[in-house]
């Protein structure tokens, strides 16, 4: 089949998003598909600017390329899911969060503080409960995310989960004095609780942080926070790192530390069940707490410097315990067969 | 449900900041209010039924704004108490109350007082009125049209209409005017009123009976007194009538023109039978009120307003000589005595002869005004016809956002399309725009007591 995927590109901005739009191509393509990725440059700012990109989208005809007809379109974020198709596939990653459960988020949120944020949000409801139906099937990445569109759009979806990249090369080593936290450093992924936390912890707990910033503002605040609260020893930032090096991170780490706002899907908890490792994610966190099994897989915690403290000494003191939960979260993704086969199947059905 | 409620609040002596007043205590029984004010100070008895914020356009205020469930923003003709409420419109879509539709000396006090902007009025009356209404707009700016020959000529209602997600006028002129300057839905009730409380006592003598007491006879006008309430008319009628010794006058207000009436007054030899009160206190004017036989409350022209005196008229079961235009050529013959404008100091005359010779005609008049003031103008009603209309507005959607992405798309093409290459590209844009919004369904109809049922045929752009 010849196959579009539609996303969106924030230009400099790379996330879990594009990495998993780049593994449905390359598992079309290993499928023997012919596949190829359209990026809609996206701007969400100021809130009028969504508007634009919605209507842009809804003036594209991908219904041919080149005079061959394109066979099925997967539409995957906002607004790229909205370009018509006549067999269009939605593998929703997420909406526009800001026009739902984001919407009155004390920093998350410019939609709400713009003088016709309203009437913006409507229109991004209006068009997605008008406009997701019109594909053949609706797909999301995770529970939460068909959660979401249930409970604001009244549309049912079914939850697709995929492996993250590379899945067969996470193995796991003897752990040595540090959590990981392999993420973007961003507001969602609230990186300032987990170093709020580490402040209170009774435990000589260390913690690696890696990946880029998407906001020089935010990094500096986390070093400037590392400052005040006198954990700067304590904590590493690594920066970007290539596969290799993060494999190498998460095998040898005591445990991961996944502490986003609602995350969508993320691959941070899979790739730490991949790698043996217990994940210490938070009650809020979304789909994390999809995968992670209180107490069996790792711990589901509150949202608050406390809870998160407590959890980093209890798997810091226990070096057993976060072994073995390690190795049952390794089992338990074992057991919900994750595959691109299977993604590659029902997207194409 | 939260509200937004945009508004002049008392003690402003704005006619809207009275309605706000009036009608507070009702919707603040149907759901949380919020007033937004540009005031420093308020009349703390709003505290009980509201919380009354200050308005400064920033970012916190506007997030506070959106987490409301439904905004109404009041519009009247005076910059003074409406300019900053007009500005919030531009930029936060919400219903609009709109109590004058003839808005000219509103955008004239915008540009020429407040924003000392000559360009822009004369822009404005351009792109609304074209060449001549640029033209009259230089005029007037140097004081050679009036005010009245500018509102009659040129309403400037679109402009203020221009970003509504629904309008609500009071009256029929109103509506027809507010139709052709907005494709938002438009509904028309009754101004509210809340009627007083009477003692048994009040009750039987609420307004003085005039068979039962001796002239002269109290005649009373009262309100903000500008040219089009024809006061000057009002003193050559009394200074022809043979039998003017069995009346008295009472003005009750500021009078923009007050050394000119007591001059008049005096010249006309009715000086000793017409009082000017000046601004008073609103017990004093009940009592005044209460006090006399037949009120007097003419406009013409009318800016398509409707009058919250001629409500308080009623109230005190006064018979009331209205000119037969705008709003008041529709109340009820019943409840009101008309005055022809081409003949309005002929008419007058054989009005206030027709009360000499019978009062008690006239007495009927002041009583069917107070019933028809309860049954039509009730607040409750008014209330929830108002929020149903705000609901049904907000479930519809803006049509604002397809208006804006229409300009953009219009603006975009232009720039590199030949006209005679556009129609292909319009049109799909213009299906694309509202595949969008195909959520939303337009609500249009007249109204007075029911709710508004939405149309629901296609919606049609460009």
């Amino acid at each position: 089949m010849r196959v579009l995927i539609a996303s969106v590109k924030v230009p400099f901005v790379r996330g879990g998003a594009e990495v998993h739009a780049e593994g449905l191509r390359r598992a079309l393509v290993d499928r023997g598909h012919d596949a190829d990725l359209i990026e809609i440059p996206y701007k969400w700012y100021p809130p009028e600017r969504i508007l634009d990109h919605m209507l842009a989208c809804r003036l594209l005809d991908l219904t041919e390329s080149d005079g061959k007809v394109v066979d099925r379109l997967i539409g995957l974020k906002f607004p790229a899911y909205l370009i018509p198709h006549p067999h269009k596939v939605l593998w929703i990653i997420h909406q526009h969060r800001q026009a739902y459960d984001l919407w009155d988020h004390p920093t998350l949120s410019d939609m709400i503080t713009s003088a016709d944020g309203g009437a913006i949000r409507k229109a991004i409801h209006d068009a997605d409960c008008e406009l997701i139906p019109e594909a053949q099937a609706v797909y999301t990445v995770s529970g939460r995310v068909s959660d979401r569109l249930k409970r604001y759009c009244g549309l049912s979806s079914v939850p697709l989960y995929h492996p993250p990249p590379g899945a067969e090369f996470f193995h796991c080593e003897d752990a040595e004095d540090y959590f990981f936290y392999p993420s973007r450093l961003s507001a969602s992924k609230r990186q300032a609780l987990v170093l709020d936390a580490l402040a209170r912890t009774k435990e000589p707990v260390r913690v690696v942080f890696a990946s880029a910033s998407d906001h020089p503002a935010y990094s500096e605040q986390l070093h400037a926070m590392c400052r005040d609260l006198k954990v700067d020893r304590r904590v590493e930032w690594r920066g970007t790192v290539n596969e290799d090096e993060k494999r190498q991170l998460y095998a040898r780490c005591v445990g991961t530390l996944f502490t986003p706002v609602d995350e969508d899907y993320g691959y941070v908890t899979l790739e730490a069940m991949l790698s043996s490792k217990p994940v210490i994610t938070c009650k809020d966190s979304g789909t994390p707490v999809e995968f992670v099994q209180d107490k069996a897989t790792g711990m589901v915690v509150e949202p608050t410097p406390d809870s998160l403290a407590k959890a980093m000494d209890t798997l810091w003191r226990n070096r057993n315990a976060a072994k073995a939960w390690g190795a049952k979260g390794r089992e338990h993704y074992a057991s919900l067969g994750i595959s691109w086969s299977t993604v590659v199947e029902r997207l194409l059905a | 449900m939260k509200l937004n409620w945009f508004s002049p609040l008392p003690p402003s002596r704005s006619g809207v900041s009275v309605y706000t007043a009036s009608l507070l205590p009702v919707l603040a029984g149907r759901g949380e209010v919020i007033l937004w004010t540009d005031q420093e100070s308020w009349d703390p008895c709003l505290d009980r039924y509201a919380e009354v914020r200050r308005f400064q356009p920033d970012s916190a205020v506007w997030a506070e704004v959106n987490r409301a469930d439904l905004s109404f923003l009041n519009i009247g003709n005076n910059a003074l108490f409406h300019r900053w409420i007009w500005l919030a419109s531009q930029r936060h879509p919400g219903v609009l109350i709109v109590h004058d539709v003839r808005l000219h000396d509103f955008f004239a006090g915008v540009y020429l007082h407040f924003q000392k902007d000559l360009d822009g009025y004369r822009g404005l009356m351009r792109r609304y009125h074209g060449d001549e209404g640029a033209r009259d707009a230089e005029l007037f700016a140097r004081h050679q049209r009036d005010a009245a020959y500018m509102a009659e000529r040129y309403p400037l209602t679109g402009p203020a209409l221009q970003n509504a997600a629904g309008v609500v006028v009071h009256t029929k002129q109103a509506f027809e005017m507010a139709r052709l300057h907005t494709d938002a839905p438009v509904v028309r009730f009754e101004l509210p009123y809340k009627v007083r409380e009477f003692s048994a006592d009040e009750a039987a003598g609420s307004a003085v009976s005039a068979p039962d007491t001796p002239p002269p006879y109290r005649l009373i006008v009262f309100g903000h007194l500008g040219a089009n309430r024809r006061i000057e008319s009002v003193l050559r009628a009394l200074a022809e009538l043979p039998e003017r010794r069995q009346f008295s006058l009472d003005i009750y207000g500021e009078v923009w023109n007050e050394s000119d009436v007591r001059r008049m007054a005096g010249e006309l030899g009715v000086g000793d039978i017409v009082s000017l009160h000046g601004f008073v206190e609103e017990s004093e004017l009940e009592a005044a009120l209460s006090a006399s036989h037949l009120a007097i409350n003419l406009r013409y022209p009318t800016v398509g307003e409707a009058s919250l005196s001629q409500l308080i008229i009623w109230d005190h079961s006064l018979p009331t000589l209205v000119e037969y235009v705008g709003w008041y050529a529709d109340l009820p013959l019943e409840a009101v005595s008309f005055i022809r404008p081409e003949h309005e100091i002929a008419d007058l005359k054989v009005r206030l002869r027709n009360f000499l010779e019978d009062p008690q005609w006239f007495e009927r008049m002041g009583k069917q005004g107070r019933r028809i003031l309860k049954e039509r103008h009730a607040p409750d009603t008014y209330a929830d016809a108002l929020l149903r209309f705000g609901a049904e507005v907000e479930r519809t959607g803006s049509r604002g956002i397809e208006k804006r992405l229409t300009a953009r798309v219009g603006t975009e093409i232009s720039r590199w399309l030949h006209p005679a290459a556009m129609d292909p590209l319009i049109h799909h844009a213009a299906t694309e725009i509202n595949a969008l919004s195909a959520g939303t369904r337009r609500v249009e109809r007249e109204a007075t007591d029911q709710p508004p049922a939405p149309e629901t045929g296609p919606k049609k752009l460009l």
